[in-house]
């Protein structure tokens, strides 16, 4: 049984100031699920970002604070923004500050890391008329 | 040039045990009136304390003192609640979603957050080829 809420209310607004600022810097759509997950990480995180709307342009966080684990799935068009390598940098700059006990603190690090590294979307077929 | 002269093991004893014995004496003749035998004139000693008050005055204050301070120190975190804990390998709150499948888009502010329960999920699953990403563990 759930006992408390994972994130304070002001950690829920940092969270998504922080969602908030990726997206309006990117153009990808963010999307963070905190909470314990059963079985294959990456295969479950798969799923959940399957279920966002738009699917193709999301970069979804999984964080499960049970097992010390995070995964990031970039969708098929995000990934073309979001390589592996930056995804990788992110994932290792949440992980160091989970580690120190601060989840939110984390999250909102790992958004920027991305965000900052996200490159701009290559342009395909720009030179066409 | 002249070298200090180190004294030998049993000079440097009896140095040890004189510095001991010294330190420990003085707080002892400090306290000697106390154990006078005959009262100075002008000396008027009260009735002694009771059991119960020599209890209370140096075990009670000096434990109600501590119980203060510790609560003042625990008080925001118990304010706070319950709190990650890198190491328990356990968690407590109900999943959330930031920017899950149902909110709106565009509404940062009032981002409704969606705890949406795995065992909701009913999505296939079917075998990536073309979402990347990465993980971590800590």
């Amino acid at each position: 049984m759930p006992a408390g809420d994972a994130f304070s209310a002001r950690q829920e607004q940092d969270i998504a100031k922080a969602i908030a600022t990726a997206e309006a810097q990117t153009g990808l759509r963010f999307s963070v699920y905190v909470g314990s997950v059963e079985g294959d990480l990456r295969a479950q995180a798969l799923r959940l970002q399957r279920r966002l709307a738009d699917a193709d342009q999301a970069v979804l966080v999984v964080v499960d604070p049970r097992r010390n684990q995070l995964e990031i799935v970039t969708g098929v068009e995000a990934k073309r923004q979001v390589d592996d390598r930056a995804a990788a940098l992110a994932a290792a700059a949440m992980a160091s500050t989970f580690a120190l006990g601060d989840l939110a603190g984390g999250i909102v690090n790992g958004l920027g890391s991305l965000m900052e590294h996200a490159q701009k979307a290559p342009v395909l077929h720009g030179g066409q008329p | 040039m002249k070298t200090p002269t180190i004294p030998d093991a049993r000079t440097r004893r009896a140095l040890r045990a004189a510095t001991v014995g010294a330190l420990a004496a003085v707080p002892l003749l400090l306290t000697a009136p106390a154990f006078a035998l005959h009262r100075d004139a002008g000396d008027e000693p009260g009735p002694g304390m009771s059991a119960v008050a020599t209890i209370l005055v140096y075990i009670g204050i000096p434990l109600a003192i501590f119980v203060v301070i510790a609560l003042l120190v625990l008080a925001p975190s118990i304010a706070r609640g319950n709190r990650y804990r890198p190491h328990q390998l356990s968690w407590w709150a109900a999943p959330v979603w930031f920017g899950g499948p149902r909110d709106e888009h565009g509404d940062a502010a009032g981002r409704a957050l969606t705890g949406t329960s795995l065992k909701e999920l009913t999505a296939v699953a079917t075998v990536a080829q073309t979402e990347g990403g990465a993980s971590a563990r800590w």
